[in-house]
């Protein structure tokens, strides 16, 4: 999906599409209509206008076309999910996971989003008795999933891929002790979503055996 | 199982018809997005990854009665007007393309899964008018079996996970295709926009994000998904998609009596330009076919026109004309294109007859 239809500040769908001509070049805003109404597009030069709104509502940081082009630069990642790749630059950009185990690298970016875009914080749907019966057989997997992990390591050192090889080692961290694991996912953590987290990974643990493939 | 193209083109010559109960609606469709656990979503895996999804997505959903005989389509085997055509019939996003993806239509149109679209897979099911309760029951049983053969991604904080955190949790999205000239043309549309907004719904383009609103159609859908469940979301849209064509209708009745002449005469030129044309753009013809549905809302035709009227609302769509003309062994260019669908037009109308007016000289 073209991230053109998505709103500049909060990723969720655009209404507003505003173009600027300055010095003969084109400027294009796609905005939601809430932060669109939240800043008063009609009064402000976008320009200016764009800057204040990244400010404001992403706190302070970098304007999303900024974050882009750091990293075509090539300036590492904060954030890189170990299963699909990642990186918080483009999940900043795009507001897309690459796989499930996202949810649980960029759940502070997804903290942080939530308010824009959905209505709660919580799942409320009713699939959660669905879900019961298939937790512990995941957890099963796990001894398993390391070895298959140690050994993918073991073969990216002796072929000298230190990037895939720092991301096994961090997936391994992961599924050994994951609350301890700050690298890689938010800093703060409540014992709560900790508590979350473990069903996400035991989904991930389970199934990305079959994706040795990739 | 099948997955001839062809065959398809000819099972969609006749549809269903619109609820007569319900005049400002024109569809409505169910949809959830479900992952595959496991495997990286759509946007960060390759072509053999995604390959390999399609064939699980489409071995699991031949397992259903309902889905046994259904259509079966790659979309890298299908051209773009082929496409086009899908998009058309609103079985598609225009964003479903590429290696990988993939589409399964049952045989009575009502039921399309999308694979690998945004999310591995798009589950939809479509009712015609406001059948919302049609459409949520055929999404919600398909779902249930699919779940049965296919682990989909789920957490319990976030619900099923999807790649836009905006469809994270229950997967569910409900629009109502809905034709709201009224609104327009009394200027009050992003008046209406912005009260949607407040009580969780948006409008889109009828063809879904950034589309326009050409013919005065919008989608209007449920914007949350985290945070409700689907008993709510189902009630939210219930509720408003009543109430907007409630007041859509009084809209177009306060400009009927308002301007009545002028409107008759906007009707009447509507008719004789699509009655008589020898070359029609799609643009025109959408603009004038909006404005004949009014007037059958209005009661200026017969009943039976607006059936009539929907079904020309598809099949003058680019795609159409020209899948229907490659049927027939005809190439089609953007010249022959436009005198094909004012042939459509000139035969379709002949069997309507002019619309009727009071006398307003009286």
């Amino acid at each position: 999906m073209s991230e053109e239809y998505k709103c500049d500040i909060c990723g969720a769908p655009a209404t507003v599409h505003l173009t600027q001509i300055v010095d003969g070049k084109i400027h294009k805003v796609h905005l939601c209509e809430k932060c669109a109404a939240k800043s008063k597009v009609a009064e402000l030069p976008i320009l200016k206008f764009t800057e204040m709104l990244a400010k404001t509502l992403i706190g302070g940081k970098k304007d999303t076309d900024e974050l882009a082009s750091t990293e075509s630069v090539g300036r590492e990642a904060g954030k890189v999910c170990p299963v699909c790749g990642m990186t918080d630059l483009v999940f900043g950009k795009k507001h897309l996971f690459g796989c499930a185990h996202c949810y649980e690298v960029f759940s502070e970016e997804m903290t942080e989003l939530l308010p824009k875009i959905q209505r709660g914080r919580q799942y409320r749907g009713d699939a959660g008795t669905r879900t019961a019966s298939k937790k512990s057989s995941a957890k099963k997997d796990t001894s398993a999933e390391l070895e298959r992990l140690r050994l993918r390591l073991k073969d990216a050192v002796k072929n000298e891929d230190y990037v895939l090889a720092a991301k096994l080692r961090d997936e391994m961290h992961a599924l050994e002790k994951p609350k301890k694991n700050k690298r890689v996912s938010a800093p703060k953590e409540t014992g709560k979503t900790s508590a979350k987290r473990k069903s996400v990974t035991s989904r991930v643990r389970k199934s990305s055996s079959k994706g040795k493939k990739e | 199982m099948s997955s001839g193209f062809d065959e398809f083109l000819a099972g969609t010559v006749s549809r269903e018809s619109a609820n007569e109960a319900c005049p400002c609606v024109l569809g409505t469709r169910v949809r959830f997005a479900r992952n595959l656990a496991g495997t990286s979503f759509p946007v960060r895996a390759g072509t053999e990854r995604k390959n390999e999804v399609r064939k699980r997505i489409f071995e699991a959903s031949k397992k259903l009665p309902e889905l046994a005989d259904a259509f079966y389509f790659s979309l890298e085997d299908l051209s773009a007007t082929r496409r086009d055509f899908l998009i058309e019939c609103r079985c598609i996003s225009p964003e479903l393309s590429g290696d990988g993806a993939g589409v399964v239509i049952s045989r009575n149109q009502r039921i399309a899964l999308m694979v690998n679209e945004e999310d591995h897979l798009r589950l939809q099911a479509f009712a015609p008018g406001n059948d919302l309760g049609s459409a949520w029951t055929s999404a919600r049983e398909i779902e249930k079996k699919l779940a049965d053969s296919l682990n989909f991604a789920f957490s319990e904080k976030y619900g099923f996970l999807t790649a836009c955190p905006t469809n994270a949790g229950t997967g569910l999205r409900i629009s109502v295709m809905m034709h709201l000239p009224g609104f327009v043309m009394d200027g009050q549309m992003e008046k209406i926009v912005r009260a949607l907004d407040a009580v969780g719904l948006t409008a889109r383009g009828g063809f879904g994000e950034g589309s326009d609103a050409r013919g005065c159609v919008f989608q209007i859908s449920n914007e949350y998904t985290l945070g409700i469940s689907e008993a709510e979301t189902l009630a939210l849209m219930r509720r408003w998609t009543c109430d907007i064509a409630e007041q859509e209708l009084a809209a177009r009745r306060r400009m009927i009596s308002r301007e009545r002449a002028q409107f008759a005469d906007r009707i009447a030129r509507a008719y004789g330009n699509l009655r008589y044309a020898v070359s029609l753009t799609s643009a025109e013809s959408t603009e004038l076919l909006s404005l004949l549905r009014i007037a059958c809302d209005a009661d200026y035709f017969p009943s039976g026109t607006r059936e009539c009227i929907d079904e020309l609302w598809t099949e003058k769509d680019r795609a159409h004309i020209a899948c229907r003309a490659a049927f027939r062994g005809i190439v089609c260019d953007e010249e022959r294109e436009n005198l094909l669908r004012a042939k459509l037009f000139r035969e379709t109308l002949s069997a309507v007859r002019p619309p009727v007016f009071p006398d307003f000289l009286k």
